[in-house]
């Protein structure tokens, strides 16, 4: 399709377009944070600002959603005497009935998903859910998740091209880039004046009937190519990906997780600020005969995360919890599914608490066993298996 | 000598001679606008260490239990005053054994707020410089602006009333003047506006500033004084006690869960403000509560060691007077 063009002061009267058919959500500030948020005639939808604070993963995989509500109804058999069969309104039958305890159990599912459109997101953000999906999605038949799959179906990524990364950015790293097409259905780059905007998919398309599009000039189009460029030459690559899932494996044991993860205080800012990071845990809540269920946000720095029901926990210790974040993004994930669990956006370095650096570790753990010290797994011959890791996989 | 100076002195020589397993200090982080807490083994990394108004960060949390790493390791940690607060804090109640621990105290004059040099620049910092009172920042793409220090100090900081470490086996340099707090009383100035405040309206306030908690419990495990933090009753699931779904009133409740945790152990280091990823007033709460057992007890967490912590012990005068 076309290169289209829209004007600056027309993107609020094309949001509003894109409203009248879905709910519209964008990086908005408030006190000072910019989140995404849903967004609403006469918000400003802050882009100067490269990220917020957390990617927008939170509006198709939600930090808690309840999907079951249940009941029990407990029917406790009532008095048979001749009393019972004399009364008019039960019959025989009833009266017998009556006489056994039985529960009713009612149970109804949720799953509602209506249009939305994210507006403002990064290529990295738009990145994340492709590699959710993966996970969700029923990839090689595992698993297919209804919640989360209704709710993508249902969303349209509109990305903005970065033209200023920051300091901390290694999309091109991974693959990626400040520009990049992977998961986005539009992308708009701004220039002077206004946007270029590019569609890549029919849900893209679909969002493109605003009658202020007009058709980008040649020059529109040559800066929007030139700002991609530049925004590429300034993002860092900071590690190599060569042999980086060999190198994990080898440095399972490194002695350099004991030394890297030391000044890690096991929350899970880095998780929760993630694009790519999904996991969850399932919870029912239960008052009286009433209850429901529902998921929520879990993370695998949390110490309760992997702790069995016998008390067990096989990743007691911080540092193995440590590890296993970096493992499962540059390991046990790509083993399965062939492509890395990251898009180089930075979040994680930024907002963590004490700024545990990501390229850091990988720069150090995804290094030959000399870089990372201790002993290495591959070279006493006792490497397991990608898919039977010692630490466990994530699913 | 600078204190910075003394501090890798003091570390050098206890890991020189064995007393310790590693310092823990500062240094500085991915570029020169941030400081991280560094974890020194090695007497030849000493010169990692730094000190300057932007070690913000509270070292104590690293000596709680389950933290250190081994487990049975002989530490050495530097100390701020409100530091060393927390961890008089837990030595009260006997969760560090003074045995294995070193302390190097450091009298700190403030530490700057990082959020609110931030919030001048549209471009992110990657270098920030002090002397004679004043903060220059120069950011990625050339942009340098000078600040006064007081004016973007932490808010904690500027109502600071132990600079100096309260605890310490050595102390890196001269202590700092500090407020007469025999004769003034704390000054409770930034929760006044909270306190007028209707019922209704500080629930309203509250769930409002609460509605962006994200659950990621940095506030809890970056918080020296939650010792429990792994075992934590907002995330236990068997039983469930604390809601673990998101919204104002269930994260209204996990932070309340936190501030009654910590009552009589907190003295408002602010570590947790400076954790949130979502920059939640998190003070608010701790300071009402710091404020609350002051009026009632004249009591001021983590300042002596042989002091019990006030909502551990029954005194039949509190409730009846003398």
């Amino acid at each position: 399709m076309a290169i289209k063009y829209l004007s600056g002061d027309q993107l609020p009267a094309f949001l509003g377009y894109v409203a009248e058919k879905a709910r519209v959500v964008a990086p908005i500030k408030s006190d000072g944070v910019v989140q995404f948020q849903p967004w609403a005639p006469g918000k400003d939808v802050e882009l100067d600002v490269l990220l917020a604070k957390q990617s927008p993963k939170a509006f198709v995989f939600l930090q808690s959603e309840t999907y079951l509500k249940f009941g029990y109804r407990m029917e406790e058999p009532s008095e048979v005497t001749g009393d019972a069969a004399t009364d008019g309104a039960e019959g025989g039958n009833a009266a017998t009935e009556a006489a056994i305890p039985h529960e009713t159990v009612e149970v109804e599912a949720l799953n509602e998903a209506s249009a939305q459109v994210i507006f403002g997101l990064r290529p990295c953000d738009a990145r994340g859910f492709v590699q959710m999906d993966n996970v969700f999605g029923g990839y090689g038949g595992f698993y297919f998740d209804p919640l989360y799959n209704a709710r993508r179906e249902a969303t349209t990524l509109l990305a903005v091209t970065c033209r200023d990364p920051r300091s901390t950015c290694f999309c091109t790293a991974i693959g990626g880039c400040p520009a990049g097409r992977e998961g986005v259905d539009a992308l708009f780059t701004q220039v002077v004046g206004g946007y270029t905007v590019e569609a890549f998919t029919d849900k893209g398309e679909a969002t493109l009937g605003f009658s202020a599009l007009a058709d980008a000039s040649d020059a529109q189009a040559g800066e929007a190519a030139e700002v991609k460029v530049q925004a590429t030459t300034k993002v860092d690559v900071p590690f190599t990906l060569e042999g980086i899932r060999d190198n994990l494996r080898a440095n399972f044991e490194g002695q350099a997780w004991h030394d890297l993860h030391m000044r890690c205080i096991s929350c899970g800012t880095c998780t929760y600020v993630c694009p790519n990071c999904y996991c969850f845990n399932v919870g029912d809540e239960l008052v009286e005969c009433a209850g429901e269920r529902y998921r929520t946000w879990d993370n695998c720095f949390n110490p309760l995360y992997t702790e069995e029901t016998s008390g067990h926990n096989p990743r007691e210790a911080k540092f193995s919890r440590f590890r296993n974040r970096f493992s499962h993004k540059f390991w046990y994930y790509p083993d399965k599914y062939d492509s890395l669990l990251c898009s180089g956006c930075g979040r994680c370095i930024v907002h963590c608490p004490t700024r545990i650096d990501i390229r850091e570790v990988l720069r150090v753990m995804g290094s030959p066993a000399t870089v990372a010290g201790g002993s290495s797994l591959a070279a006493h011959g006792t490497a397991p298996a990608p898919s039977q890791a010692a630490d466990g996989e994530e699913t | 000598m600078s204190r910075q100076d003394h501090i890798r002195e003091f570390a050098t020589a206890a890991l020189a001679a064995g007393r310790v397993d590693y310092v823990i200090g500062w240094k500085y982080g991915y570029n020169q606008s941030e400081v991280v807490p560094a974890f020194v083994k090695d007497p030849a990394d000493v010169d990692q260490l730094v000190w300057n108004p932007l070690c913000h960060h509270n070292l104590v949390t690293f000596l709680k239990r389950k933290m250190p790493d081994p487990l049975d390791a002989k530490i050495g940690v530097c100390v701020k005053g409100c530091d060393s607060r927390t961890l008089v804090a837990l030595l009260q109640e006997e969760l560090v054994d003074k045995d294995r621990i070193y302390v190097i105290g450091v009298p700190c004059d403030g530490v700057v707020d990082r959020r609110k040099l931030e919030k001048e620049f549209a471009d992110e910092m990657i270098h920030i410089s002090f002397s004679d009172g004043k903060v220059g920042v120069t950011t990625r793409n050339g942009e340098t602006k000078e600040f006064d220090k007081d004016a973007v100090l932490l808010d904690v900081c500027r109502l600071c009333r132990y600079p100096n470490p309260v605890y310490a086996d050595d102390t890196a340099g001269p202590p700092v003047a500090e407020p007469d707090r025999k004769h003034t009383a704390p000054d409770w100035t930034d929760i006044a506006e909270y306190e007028n405040l209707s019922d209704d309206d500080k629930q309203a306030l509250l769930e409002q500033i609460y509605a962006t908690c994200i659950r990621c419990f940095a506030c809890i495990n970056v918080c020296p004084v939650c010792f429990c933090w792994d075992k934590c009753v907002n995330r236990s699931r068997q039983p469930e006690l604390v809601s673990q779904k998101v919204g104002p009133k269930e994260n209204l409740l996990f932070q309340m869960v936190h501030m009654f945790h910590v009552a009589g152990r907190c003295p408002s280091c602010g570590a947790c403000d400076r954790a949130c990823p979502v920059e939640i007033p998190l003070y608010l709460l701790h300071r009402k509560m710091n404020k609350e057992l002051y009026d009632m007890f004249a009591f001021e967490p983590g300042v002596k060691l042989d002091e019990k912590p006030v909502l551990q012990v029954f005194d039949i005068k509190d409730q009846f007077g003398e």
